[in-house]
Parts: structure tokens; sequence; C-alpha cells
């Protein structure tokens, strides 16, 4: 025992300080950083409580509770189905065995390669009045007017749907580590204790994965109440899209912020249930063996079940809205075979790249402050700069907006009555204005990986590389970044095609007249220029398959013991 | 303590929190000499390496490194642990994955010139045997190639004193004698200071020129292997280094009744309640003829085979008529099972101590 209770891999590393009574450099740098990224939010509350709004009573007496119940319901069905979807699928994919089942085990990842917002524009063109399948049904029974109990795409649960199919991943990810997690050993006892495999399934699986379904079921639902592609394409009043109708539309940001904190404790709520989650799934594992899964096998109807359970949201997620925009954009090459849509490439690869990279060099520093001190200012510091993700894109939009514009208002002035220069909007409308929101928004990601990578690599090598003659500055460099090399590179794909991916932020913060593959695809579909949008949105898609490979391939080596499996 | 001592550290104290790891330790490290700090897991030995090292913040206390004081919160001085001038070698060896041996023994030579560098890896690398695995990468080696080259990456900056934390634990046992053999001959060629922590007994009387013994922060006792061994301080120090024998006795106008009859005990108080130890290979056991016993007469319990002998055990009873069950390790074969011997134990391996 005396190897695993060794103090050294227990007691975090608190080197010696030279300045007693001082925090370090690297724990004033990381408290920063949080600030920084805490400021939208921290503005918002401001904006929110600071002022007073001509429209709020008015808004509370109207559609605000029109927001919130489509949020809620939007919040209900896409938890139903991401269950339904996701749970199942982890199911089969790790402890049956199906013809198909290894295609399935990466496969189930593929539609988290769309946003919601590309897929529903798939969708509309493909079942509209005027869409493929329409049409054909129409020509097939003959009757233009026989087709009304056809179920309108655009709406509510049309919306629903949408979010279900490309958010179930998240619950398939997190419930399938769960279950690979699960020692062998209590399914086998739970069987010699009288369980068939499905009441096994029901008493100890699944009971012992639920924390880690409920988190994925946290994640989904921030994802969904981000969105605003979907819904606003729609035309369904959602909380995010009130904060932009009243901030836009009506001009009140003071109302606007109100919108925004209530969605803001929608997404605390779910951070914390996450968070919490997350704690109880690590105590989960009572025992520390594993073995090669005993996979059920299937067979006959089990067996044609399981595949169509697995291939349906495949389908539906992924290969259907593929086809469909690969159909659209070689059917019209004229709209994305020019210098526009280079242009857009362009943008959009600057800005996602520009973001990776800072975010990646954010996550760096935090996490290795964090490893060299561990302090409660530095806990801290990183707990709120990790929350970022939480935030929607819309809320963050008009936190970073706001304070920037009237900083832009008082450097304006300043310049005009000191120098009687008029040199415009500094800060609003700028690159580095829609970088910081995506720093706040996506840093996570990028911390997270970088994390469990530093967590990886013992303490001792510091150690090692102090006692020969490193500063901690130098030992990054020279140690753990060299070591990290993958998990870096890694972590900037996840957040550059996050990037790339990203609506409502982009939107409003973009420099004017700056399109990206995102904003461009929005406004076409806006435009009911389906087909137009298809090029940029099929090139969002391509991207997006990236991290769907890094992932895939990361489960594949994740689990102990699983060994060569069958 | 010498002023060119390689190491010394006075009056260390330091706590975790609200507990307290560190409570009151001194150490030194001659020039040349090996020391071996030692004791239970989870004593705070780790931590006074880690002092002396400067990889934790020092809270109370000093440590100087030949001569001069690197740490003393009392007078703000506190040099960083890249300034040391120190050796670590660790348990997991800790060498840098994405560096080649040679690169991982070069690391700490930047101050010295390129030439020289070179030249001086080859060298350390040399006394380790391990000169021809200059380009290969620490996952294609072996357990105890990684433990050298750990070994001849903290000796190349030839530092003032060499740290090493469970430097052999990391290692199946058959590997592990040897490699111990190689490190401490390594060592003594090279006139190293060390300081070494372990948990294990026989590691510390194997290398140890001195050995300091820690329980629960403090330091127990320190001196050669042979005194800590023969003439420990307490029942603690005592059981430690090996198995004992205890029988319970309570002291009666100087002297202590039991199954190994009267013994004197001259500076215990009246009424004292005092354990009697002998370690189990300084027993003796002889047939008892007719019924004279030259010792005391007692029934072999069981026997076991180990290999490099036998254990027995016997039963007696000790002043108050409980059973005290005897660990006897003989070399010979022993006797059978239900057979009465004569016991003897020589005075002088009896070691008398208050019961705790």
């Amino acid at each position: 025992m005396s190897l695993l209770s060794h103090p050294q891999a227990a007691t975090p590393v608190r080197f010696g300080a030279r300045h007693w009574g001082w925090p370090s450099r690297w724990t004033i740098v990381a408290c920063g950083l949080a600030l920084l990224i805490a400021a939208p939010v921290i503005s918002v509350l401001i904006n929110a409580f600071g002022a007073r709004s001509d429209i709020w009573q008015h808004l509370v007496e109207t559609v605000l509770s029109n927001y919130v119940t489509n949020s809620l319901l939007i919040m209900t069905g896409v938890t139903i189905g991401v269950l339904i979807v996701g749970v199942p699928a982890a199911w089969m994919t790790t402890l049956c065995r199906f013809p198909g089942r290894r295609l399935f085990d990466w496969a189930l990842l593929l539609p988290m390669a769309f946003p919601a917002y590309v897929i529903a524009y798939a969708y509309t063109g493909l079942l509209d009045y005027a869409g493929p399948v329409q049409t054909s049904l129409r020509d097939f029974v003959g009757d233009p007017q026989g087709l009304r109990w056809l179920p309108e795409v655009r709406s509510l649960p049309g919306a629903i749907v949408m979010l279900v199919l490309v958010l179930y991943p998240y619950v398939y990810l997190l419930a399938r580590a769960a279950f690979l997690e699960q020692s062998v050993c209590v399914l086998e006892v739970s069987r010699t204790l009288g369980c068939s495999p499905w009441s096994s399934f029901r008493r100890v699986a699944l009971p012992l994965a639920r924390p880690a379904i409920a988190a994925g079921v946290a994640l989904a639902l921030m994802e969904a109440l981000n969105d605003y592609g979907t819904v606003s394409y729609f035309g369904i009043n959602t909380l995010v899209t009130g904060i932009f109708r009243v901030w836009r539309g009506m001009g009140d940001p003071v109302a606007a912020s109100q919108i925004a904190v209530i969605l803001l404790l929608f997404v605390f709520t779910l951070l914390a249930i996450e968070r919490s989650s997350r704690g109880r799934a690590s105590y989960a594992h009572s025992t520390a063996r594993y073995r090669p899964l005993p996979r059920y096998k299937l067979r006959g109807w089990a067996a044609l079940g399981a595949i169509v359970g697995c291939a349906v949201p495949v389908v539906l997620g992924f290969a259907l809205p593929a086809v469909m925009l690969l159909h659209w954009a070689l059917s019209s090459p004229e709209f994305w075979q020019n210098a526009r849509f280079l242009g857009l490439l362009r943008n959009s690869f600057l800005l996602a790249g520009l973001a990776a990279l800072l975010v990646l060099a954010v996550a760096v520093i935090l996490a290795y402050a964090l490893r060299l001190h561990p302090t409660p200012a530095t806990r801290l510091a990183v707990r709120v700069a990790s929350a970022g993700y939480a935030v929607p894109g819309a809320v963050l939009a008009i936190g970073v907006l706001l304070p920037l514009a009237s900083l832009d208002h008082i450097v304006a002035n300043w310049a005009k009555a000191q120098f009687g220069w008029s040199i415009g909007l500094v800060f609003t409308g700028t690159l580095a204005a829609v970088t910081y929101a995506y720093l706040a928004r996506f840093l996570t990601i990028s911390f997270s990986a970088v994390e469990a990578s530093l967590a990886k690599i013992t303490i001792s090598m510091d150690l090692a590389a102090r006692s020969l003659g490193r500063a901690p500055s130098q030992t990054l460099g020279l140690i753990h970044l060299p070591i990290m090399r993958g998990t870096l590179l890694t972590a900037a794909i996840l957040v550059f095609v996050d990037v790339l991916k990203e609506l409502p932020a982009t939107l409003v913060l973009r420099p004017f007249n700056f399109d990206t593959l995102a904003t461009r695809t929005y406004d076409l579909a806006s435009d009911e220029r389906l087909v137009e949008a298809a090029g940029p949105a099929l090139a969002i898609g391509l991207v997006g398959i990236l991290p769907v490979y890094l992932l895939s391939r990361a489960i594949r080596a994740a689990r102990p013991g699983a060994g060569k499996d069958q | 303590m010498q002023p060119h001592d390689a190491l010394v550290l006075q009056d260390l104290y330091h706590d975790y929190d609200r507990l307290r790891a560190v409570d009151g330790v001194s150490l030194s490290v001659r020039a040349g000499e090996v020391v071996c700090l030692v004791g239970p897991s989870g004593c705070g030995k780790s931590t006074v390496l880690r002092l002396a090292a400067g990889l934790e913040a020092l809270q109370s206390g000093r440590v100087s490194m030949r001569g001069e004081v690197v740490g003393d919160p009392a007078k703000r001085i506190g040099v960083p642990p890249e300034r040391r001038h120190v050796g670590l070698v660790f348990q997991d060896f800790a060498l840098f994955p994405h560096l080649t041996v040679g690169d991982n023994v070069a690391f700490g030579l930047s101050q010295v010139p390129a030439a020289d560098r070179d030249k001086r890896v080859r060298d350390v690398l040399r006394q380790v045997e391990m000169e021809n695995y200059l380009d290969a990468y620490p996952h294609a080696l072996s357990g105890g190639q990684q433990q050298r080259v750990a070994l001849a990456r903290a000796l190349a900056p030839e530092p003032s004193v060499l740290l090493l934390d469970e430097p052999f634990s990391g290692l199946d046992e058959r590997l592990r004698e040897q490699v111990r053999d190689d490190t401490l001959r390594l060592l003594r060629r090279n006139g190293t200071a060390a300081l070494l922590v372990t948990h294990d007994p026989e590691e510390a009387l194997f290398m140890a020129d001195r050995i300091y013994l820690m329980r629960a922060g403090r330091i127990v006792q320190s001196g050669p292997p042979q005194e800590l061994y023969y003439r420990p301080a307490d029942l603690f120090v005592a059981s430690f280094f090996s198995r004992v024998n205890e029988i319970r006795g309570v002291v009666r106008d100087g002297h202590v009744e039991g199954p190994l009859g009267r013994l004197c005990a001259p500076d215990r108080q009246e009424g004292e309640r005092v354990v009697v130890t002998f370690r189990p290979e300084a027993v003796s056991l002889a047939p008892v003829l007719g019924d004279q016993a030259d010792g005391l007469n007692v029934e072999v319990q069981d026997t076991h085979f180990l290999g490099t002998g036998w254990v027995v055990h016997v039963l007696v009873q000790d002043a108050e008529g409980r059973d005290v069950k005897l660990s006897v390790r003989l070399h010979g074969r022993p006797p059978k099972a239900g057979e009465r011997v004569a016991l003897r134990v020589p005075s002088d391996a009896i070691l008398m101590f208050p019961e705790t």
C-alpha cells in the first residue's frame, strides 16, 4: 500500500515561494484571466440590475412568459429525446454484440459534425411543400391537398427534433464511457445473484451510470438553450431570440440583459447539476478491476432492433442532411465555386485559428498555474474561467458588446475633445471583440483537455527538471509542452471547429461586412436561399467531422483492459 | 554538525493544513556519506526530502548545504530548487519521455559548454553501463535501465547532495538487490553525499552509513545501522527492523518475573509495566534430555519452512498466566510439532522497554 499512498502522488507541488505572503505571479495572472473571462457575465448583471428599462414591464405582461415556456418546452423535449436515443445506443454498442456494432461505435458521433441550424435548413428544404418528399408524395397520391396531415417541420416539435438529432451524442458519449468504466465484476456479481441481462442493466448498470447520463443531459440542454439559428429560423420565441429581438429590434439593452439574466439562471442550474453529477460519477467505481466486456450476442429480431436503433440517429442526424446538402451544393456549383466562397473560408479559418491559438494559450497558462499553485485563489479562478461554456453565445454577445460600446464612446469623445479627432469605433466590430467572446465560451473545452493531459505527467517530472536547474516557465516549455503536443493539437482543433459552428456571438460581434461560413449560411437560409446556403453549410459539416474523428479515436483507446475486442 | 556538511537540516516543522507532517526534524549528511531516512509510510520522511530540495516551501527551520543557508523563512531565505545543486531520483524515475537517454542526462548540464557536456554525458552513462543507449528513448528501457539513467541524470551536474525518494520501490524484488548494490558502489566511487528516503528497513540497513528512523513526524533514533538494530531506543525501533518476540511483565524489586526467569531491571521503576523483547534468530532450541531441560521447557506448536531456514512457533505463559506465542528462526532441521524442547535466549539479546 505504501506505493499507492506515497505522498508524492497525493500532495500537490508547492514550489519554494521566494516571497512569503505574496501570491505568485502565476496565481495573479490566473486570477486576472478569470476576471477577464467573467467580465461579460458581470457586465450583463450590471446592466440588468443597474438601470431601469422602459419596456420590461411591458415584456413581463406580454411575451416573456411565452419565451420562458418555449425554452422550458424545448428543454423538456430535448431531455426526453436525448435519453431515448443516447442511452440505449450507448448500452447496445458497449455491452452487446450485433452486426455493425463497431461501425456504430463511432458513427453515432457523426451528428455532432453539424450544428442544429444546418440540419434544420436541410430538413426544411427536404420536407417543405416544394421539397422532394412532399413533391414526390403528391405525385404518388395525385392530390395536391392530400398532404395536409404531414406535420410542419418549422414548429416547436420540429426544433426539438433537430436539437435532439445533433445533441444526443453528449449523452451517448458520457453514458458509453460510464458503461465501459463499470467494472465487469459488478455486472457479473449481479448475474450470479439472479439478475437477467436486462434486469442487471436496469438494477445495476443504469443506476451506476446515472450521474454520467445526467451530466450528458445537462450539457445537451446547455447547447439547446444556446441555440439561436434553429429557433429563429423556425420562428419560435425563446429566451435567446428574445434577447436579440428586445436588444436589436426594440433597442433596449437593459431589458435584453434582464432576459439574459433569466437565461443565465437556467444555465447555471444546469451547470450545477452537471458539476455535481460529475462529482458523483467518480464515486461510481466500486472496484478497479477491468476485464474484457462480456458482450451479449444479439440474434434475430434483437439484432435487427439494435441495428435500426443505432442506424436511425446516424441517418437522420448526419447522412440524410449531408446527402441533401451535397445534392444542393452539386446541383448549383456556381454558388460555391467562386471567390466569395473562398473569402468565407478564409475569414472563418482566420477567425477560428486565431481563437484556437488564444484559447489554447490561456488554457495552458491556467492549467499550469493550477499545477504549480493549487491555492484557493487559483482554484477559484479556474472554476470561474471554466464556467464559460455554459454561458450562451447571445448572452456573451451582449455582455461583450455593451461595455465595449461604452468604452468606444468614451474613447471617441475623449479623442474628439482632446485632439479633435474622429476616430470612430476602436473596439466594437473588431476581430478582437469576437475572439474575446470565443475565449470566454470555448476556454473550457481546451482547458479540460490540457488539464487532463497535464495531470498525466507525473509531478516528479517537474521536480526533476527543477532540481536540474530549470525555472517553472522553462520547465513548461522544455518538458510539459513537448510531452502534451498531441493534446494541444486536439484541444486547438476542438476550439477551431466550435468557433466555425458558432452563430449568435459571431453574428453580433463580427466586424462589419465580415462574413463567415456560419453567418453566411444563416443569412442565406433566412432569405430562403437554401440551395445557396448548402455550400457553406456543407463546409461547416466537413470540418465538423474532424473532432468526431478525434473523439472516436480517443474513445477507442480509452478503456483499460478492453483489449482487442471481438 | 561541521560547517562543510553536505546537507544540514535544523528544526524543521511543516504542516499540511492543520496536520503536522514534520515535527522538529534535524539531521545532517556529511560529505561522501550515505544517510537513510527510514520510517513507516506517512511518517513525513518524503516531506523532509522535499523541504531539503526546496520543492516544498519551508515553514519553519533552516536548511543549509555545504555551509550555506539555502532555506530559512525567519530570514526570508528560500533558494528555489533549480539553484540548490541537488540531485533527485524518484520512485517512478521521472525520465523525460520525449527526450533520448543522452538528452535526459544532458538536461541538467545547460551551464556546461557544449563540448564538455557531451563528454560528461558519455562519462556518466558509462559509469552506469548505459553508454550504448545514448540515443534510446526511455520507453524502450527496462525498469532497471531507467533507474540507472535516472541516477546518471541526477549525478551528471555533480550535485552537492543526492536526494533519493524510494528509488528502488518501482523495481521488482530480484532486480532491486542488484540495483541497490550498483547504486551504492557508484555513490562510493564518486564520493557523493546522499540522503535516501525509504520505508524498507532492510534497504536502510543495507545502504546506510547512518540511519535516521522517523515516526509521526519526529526522528525517533539515529546512528549507524548496527546501533539501531542492536541498541534500539524503544519498542518501535526494535520492532521496525525485524519481528521481535514480546513478553509483558511488571517490575517487582528491580526484577521482572517471566517465562525466561527472573530478569534484572535496574533502571526501571517499581510496578512499571514493561515489555521484554528478543529477536527470533537470537533464540536457540535444544532437545530435552530426560526431564532435565537446559532452558525453558516448551512444546513446539508448529513449524514452517521458509527456504532460507525454518520458523518454529512455541507457546509459553507470561507471569500472569497468559499464553504468548514466540517465534524462533532456525537454520538446521527443526523439531517436530508436539515435541518438547529447551528454549534458550542469551541474556545480551534480551531488551526491556516500558510498555506503550
